[in-house]
């Protein structure tokens, strides 16, 4: 009989010398956390880590800087305008159309790169990398890992979304008010920004890592974020202006947004386009953003060997 | 422990019906390429579920528990699957901490097992700048961070060079001998089963074909005594003869059909009387490749056989592979 032989090189046997650092094996046996402490390890890790990332870094620092820029900018002009305006005219009177402007000019825009720009990372690298195994055998479930992604990148958002929210609005109700009763009457709007920028950090976390999920370069999910939002947005405007159809807008991520917060803030809402309508369709985005994901990682092992 | 253990991806069957208890120590997984080793790791580390059957690991349902089971895991992957933009210590630290350790633990525990598998220098660097070698030393440093009490090596000498495999089965023989581990490793290169293992599992085409001892695999001895000589073989040939023994010669070896005792004596004073140089004696054994490729080739010819009285397409399962993957 011909037997097969092995390609591998014929083994050379340790003759004895065991290269072991100088303290030798030693067991550790402490005490092991709990499964909420491993996920809330696994969000601070990677948020860290992906702040130390120079790309990163740079696109985090220069978002902040544009939502700094916008929020003492519109400050300023609520001072300003208070001292020099005409004490009866909107603008200088602190509350929802503010809030709501202030929302989508500064905070939507910086989630909008946040997400795709940090979010993009998270769970492509660990596809390209491969490293999606260890975790899968880490005492996590599958659904641990995609919360504790989330929340990593949640961490980040916040501070581009809730804390600037919040001091424009402390801000505008201690400046851009007339009085007291102007004041007391206006604030609703803090636990409205509160709920609101929480929900926006969510959403668009989820856009960002389901994105993420589906590339395995990082480039790619960053682009592809960038251009749904660009794209349904100028998309679904081509359409109003072509049919003058203002429901059609819903296509668009950016007015779905903009109803919303009009709507939340007691602003007038856009004709013909319900904000419930709007409602629904980021519902529906994040919805299927988590039903992907999970299909995603359910198949994650099989798609790495492969 | 795995009972009626079945693992089907779509219309593929990569294992089949395994029944597997695996003791304590080192076991060697065996098997062809495609045999299904892969999978019965990733199952065992809870990486995939079983589409039926039953697995206890560490007394613990892995179906029903699985946190539990792979809090006391460790699973070294065959293939890279370290993000390089982490440095070595970072990427334990991060995987201590999702382990249940805590930071300060993780922590110090990264660094003394860094300094363990000798990779202390070079823990603060990218793990992008690591070689093949250092790679594999923070895989297996990944999986022995948490301490767990089974250990999962899916080819860990793989790829590497000659220098590195010695260090890196020196570092298994090391946690094999002085730990009270379970240590599954899974690999084609059958002289490290020997090495490191006492315990072996052989698996082909989706089926356990069998689990023992690495002594029960290879079998007895075969039946004789081989001496190596420097000098006229033809008249140590004849000189063995006219004392008695049945001889042979198989390449540069003069096999004496006996084990016993005085046919080494025999042979080592026959070499002395006609002034030959004895280079080596040993009763012969069959090596671990010698004795898994015949369990394979048998275990193939009864599936063949098998195989004939089904219908085409009663059962699916990877192409039996004719040659070991390096």
């Amino acid at each position: 009989m011909t037997a097969p032989t092995l390609d591998a090189p014929a083994p050379a046997i340790p003759t004895g010398r065991i290269s072991t650092g100088p303290q030798g094996y030693r067991d550790w046996r402490g005490q092991r956390k709990d499964r909420l402490h491993r996920l809330l390890a696994l969000a601070t890790g990677e948020a860290m880590a992906n702040l130390k990332n120079v790309a990163s870094l740079v696109l985090t620092i220069f978002t902040g800087l544009y939502v700094l820029g916008v929020t003492f900018a519109l400050i300023s002009a609520l001072y300003f305008l208070g001292q020099f305006a005409d004490p009866e005219s909107p603008l200088v009177s602190f509350g929802g159309a503010y809030m709501a402007t202030y929302m989508m000019v500064a905070v939507i825009p910086a989630m909008v790169v946040l997400s795709a720009g940090l979010g993009s990372k998270l769970i492509a690298d660990d596809f390209a990398s491969r490293s999606i195994v260890l975790y899968f055998c880490r005492p996590l479930h599958r659904t641990d890992y995609l919360v504790g992604k989330l929340l990593s990148l949640e961490f980040i958002l916040i501070f581009f979304s809730l804390v600037p929210a919040l001091i424009f609005n402390i801000s505008g109700l201690s400046i851009g008010t007339i009085d007291a009763i102007d004041r007391n009457e206006k604030l609703w709007t803090l636990p409205v920004t509160v709920l609101i920028s929480l929900l926006c950090i969510v959403f668009w976390g989820t856009l960002g890592l389901a994105f993420s999920a589906f590339f395995k370069r990082r480039g790619w999910a960053f682009a592809a974020v960038l251009a749904l939002v660009l794209f349904s947005f100028l998309f679904s405007n081509l359409l109003v202006a072509i049919t003058h159809q203002n429901m059609l807008s819903y296509f668009s991520l950016i007015d779905d947004w903009h109803d919303v917060l009009n709507w939340v803030y007691q602003q007038p809402d856009t004709p013909g386009r319900p904000p419930a309508g709007a409602a629904a369709v980021l519902g529906g985005v994040l919805a299927l953003c988590w039903g992907l994901m999970f299909h995603r990682m359910s198949v994650a092992d099989i798609e790495v060997e492969s | 422990m795995a009972s009626g253990l079945i693992k089907r991806y779509g219309v593929v069957t990569a294992l089949e019906d395994v029944d597997l208890t695996i003791p304590t120590g080192a076991v060697g997984l065996l098997g062809p390429n495609g045999a299904g080793k892969s999978t019965l790791l990733k199952i065992l580390a809870g990486i995939t579920l079983p589409t039926a059957g039953q697995i206890e690991v560490l007394g613990l349902d892995m179906i029903a528990q699985p946190l539990e089971v792979k809090e006391r895991i460790g699973f070294m992957p065959e293939y890279d699957c370290l993000n390089p933009d982490y440095t070595g210590v970072g990427y334990l630290v991060q995987m201590g901490r999702i382990s249940g350790l805590t930071r300060t633990d993780a922590l110090s525990r990264a660094h003394e097992v860094l300094g363990y598998l000798k990779l202390g220098e070079e823990r603060n660097r990218k793990i992008r700048t690591y070689s093949l070698g250092m790679r594999q030393k923070v895989k297996l440093a990944q999986a022995l961070l948490h301490n767990p009490d089974l250990l999962l090596l899916d080819e860990p000498t793989s790829g590497l060079d000659p220098w590195a495999r010695n260090e890196m089965l020196g570092l298994l023989a090391h946690v094999t001998r002085t730990t009270d581990k379970t240590i599954i490793i899974s690999t084609h290169i059958l002289a490290d089963v020997e090495f490191l293992c006492k315990h072996v599992v052989v698996i082909n085409q989706g089926r356990l074909v069998l689990q023992g001892e690495v002594a029960e695999l290879k079998g007895k001895d075969l039946g004789y005594v081989a001496f190596r000589i420097g000098g006229n073989l033809p008249s140590f040939v004849a000189g063995l003869r006219a004392r008695g023994w049945a001889v042979t010669i198989a390449g540069e070896e003069v096999r004496i059909q006996s084990t016993l005792p005085k046919a080494i004596d025999d042979g080592i004073l026959v070499a002395s009387q006609l002034g030959i140089q004895v280079r080596g004696a040993s009763i012969g054994v069959r090596t671990l490749e010698e004795a898994f490729i015949e369990l394979l080739v048998t275990h193939r010819q009864g599936e063949g056989a098998a195989a004939a009285d089904l219908a085409p397409g009663d059962r699916s399962s990877p192409p039996p592979g004719g040659q070991l993957e390096p």
